[in-house]
């Protein structure tokens, strides 16, 4: 009925194999299915490996170059980390900041939606010119296009509060510090939470786009330049590879969220419902 | 006598200048010691004074009108009354959550913020537990002595105190709040007011969501206690047999807009056990207490 090791008070290991059964497995036998539905239909319709190369091209593919591909991995995986942290501090201080007064709220809060509505493609190559081309800029990128979510969710989990409880607060005298470190900030946790999930795919998005632009060179680059390159040269395996390990990289920065997420929730008391399919 | 002991029953912690310098106050240390000297002075009389009140909200119409009532030292008063008629509203007033638009509210001559700050610890029971689910039994109960300053040692002190006063062990003490039942929450919730050793306790139809067993268990316990301790206590409900189970006098309201329409002595002595529930009299006297009620709605 509840999914996930957050239900248990404790989470110990057969909850956690309970968990890996429950939402790990199920996705993975999926994934093969389409594999196997993938190598069918190019073998079927005999697909031209330039339109859609099979899997087993696309693997060797991602094998052959498997160095660059490492490499470009743990470049765009730290911009992404890099952007998604400062995501994360930034939104909660921004958090705090709005949960302070209604006013700095309603006239910060727009400004805080147009980070969210303005179409990260376009400003990216403003973003690189600022920041330079290079990790500093794809970084700014990812922090860019991860921030709304983090502003929202924070903002929302201090500023949502049983009234109650700030009564109880203001019986004794608490200060507006108090409110804020007692209150407020650990009542946000698992809208925190949320928000981390949600910003932390859209970081990796974000540095892939940055590098869209930022290019790094030929020496030094990240996914996002193979992205580039491998399709202005028609290079389709190549391209696949990395768009495999492009959402292996999403995959794993949102799966490892998601893990610490879970973790964190479990001690701050979750909310006693289970979902429904 | 009464009084003496109570002036003196005052934690140090309460009114020594430092502590409320601690808490954030700037209100300069003259004060304190001039509302510590007055201590005793106006000590007859009733401790909690309402009169004329009325309250309107920003957004329309008046919500309590010509509210007028006092509670004695030591009294446990029940506040009796439909659903949306403002017992909640009235009781956040005279606690000084919510500030009167006509009228006046004085708890032993203060006003209800400095009375609670200076020389009448009051706590305030919800209806439901609003108890922080990240913390511990322990530290949701320490709470209140946290957010005053008091030292760490001190806190731990008087939550192992509380803990058994309301039926809770030092085992339950590291739970979390998810973790017990609803009875068991509100106990916390008890102790969390109870640990500052209050003066005064409000409580907001605190056991409307349990089961009725735990509610009479839960109205025995707090009505013994409140004894015990010599607490000013105002209780609000909607349910007529916990109000004439546990006061000494049912102010019954009226809606739109709220105002005591009746104020019924309760004539049964103490200690109230069980047994009175089950009493002849007590059935013919929460029948009296409904009858008025009733009329006061149909009015
Ligand atoms: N903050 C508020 N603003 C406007 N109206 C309110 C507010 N709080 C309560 N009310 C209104 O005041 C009336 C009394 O509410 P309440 O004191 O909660 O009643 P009770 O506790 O007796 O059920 C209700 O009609 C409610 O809608
Ligand atoms: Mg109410």
């Amino acid at each position: 009925m509840v999914t996930g090791p957050a239900s248990g008070v404790s989470t110990t290991a057969s909850q956690w194999g309970t968990y890996f059964v429950r939402t790990i497995v199920p996705p993975l036998v999926l994934f093969v299915i389409v594999l196997m539905a993938w190598d069918g239909a190019v073998r079927f319709w005999g697909i031209k490996p330039y339109i859609l190369p099979g899997p087993w091209r696309v693997l060797s593919a991602i094998l052959s170059s498997r160095e660059e591909l490492t490499k470009a991995f743990l470049l765009t995986g730290g911009s992404a980390v890099a952007g998604f942290s400062l995501s994360v501090l930034v939104g909660t201080l921004v958090g705090c900041l709005f949960s302070q007064s209604t006013i700095i709220r309603s006239s910060g809060y727009p400004y805080a939606i147009f980070l969210q509505t303005v179409p990260i493609i376009a400003v990216a190559p403003l973003i690189i010119l600022w920041f330079g081309r290079g990790f500093g800029g794809v970084v700014a990128v990812a922090f860019v296009i991860s921030l709304f979510p983090m502003i929202a969710n924070a903002t929302a989990g201090m500023v949502q509060i049983d009234p109650d409880l700030f009564d109880l607060f203001k019986l004794n005298d608490a200060s507006r510090w108090q409110i804020l470190f007692k209150l407020r900030l650990p009542n946000s946790v698992p809208s925190l939470c949320t928000g981390a999930r949600t910003s932390s795919g859209l970081a990796v998005v974000g540095a892939i786009v940055g590098e869209f632009y930022a290019g790094y060179g030929s020496k030094h680059f990240g996914l996002g330049y193979i992205i580039r390159l491998t399709t202005d040269q028609a290079k389709t395996d190549a391209l696949f590879a990395a768009v495999m390990v492009s959402t292996l990289l999403g995959i794993l920065i949102f799966g490892v969220v998601s893990l610490i997420s879970l973790t964190v929730l479990a001690r701050w008391a979750p909310p006693e419902v289970g979902e429904r399919a | 006598m009464e009084i003496i002991q109570r002036s003196s029953s005052i934690p140090m912690s309460a009114i020594t200048p430092d502590s409320a310098a601690s808490a954030g106050h700037t209100a300069p240390p003259i004060d304190v010691a001039k509302i510590v000297a007055t201590i005793g002075i106006a000590a007859s009389g009733p401790l909690i004074e309402v009169r004329d009140l009325s309250l309107r909200f920003s957004t329309g119409s008046e919500i309590l009108a010509a509210v007028n009532l006092e509670v004695k030292r030591g009294e446990f008063v029940a506040l009796l009354g439909p659903s949306g008629c403002g017992k909640s509203t009235l009781l956040r007033v005279m606690a000084g959550l919510i500030h009167n638009t006509g009228g006046e509210v004085t708890i032993d001559g203060l006003d209800p913020a400095s009375a609670r700050k200076y020389k009448h610890p009051l706590a305030f029971v919800f209806q439901d537990p609003t108890l922080l689910p990240w913390r511990t039994v322990r530290d949701n109960i320490r709470l209140p002595l946290e957010l005053q300053g008091v030292p760490y040692a001190e806190q731990m002190k008087a939550v192992e105190a509380s803990l058994p006063l309301i039926g809770l062990t030092t085992a339950d003490a590291t739970k979390r709040p998810r973790s017990l039942s609803g009875g068991m929450r509100m106990r916390v919730s008890l102790a969390r007011a109870l640990v500052t050793n209050p003066h005064i306790l409000f409580m907001d139809e605190p056991f409307a969501a349990l089961d009725d067993v735990l509610r009479q268990q839960l109205n025995e316990e707090v009505q013994a206690l409140s004894r015990q301790k010599k607490w000013t206590c105002v209780f609000v409900t909607h349910n007529v047999a916990e109000a004439a189970f546990m006061a000494d006098r049912v102010l019954v309201m009226r809606s739109k807009p709220g105002s005591i329409a009746r104020v019924i002595d309760v004539p049964f002595a103490h200690p109230r056990t069980a047994a009175l529930r089950e009493s002849a009299e007590f059935a013919q006297f929460a029948g009296q207490v409904s009858r008025e009620l009733r009329e006061v709605m149909s009015w």
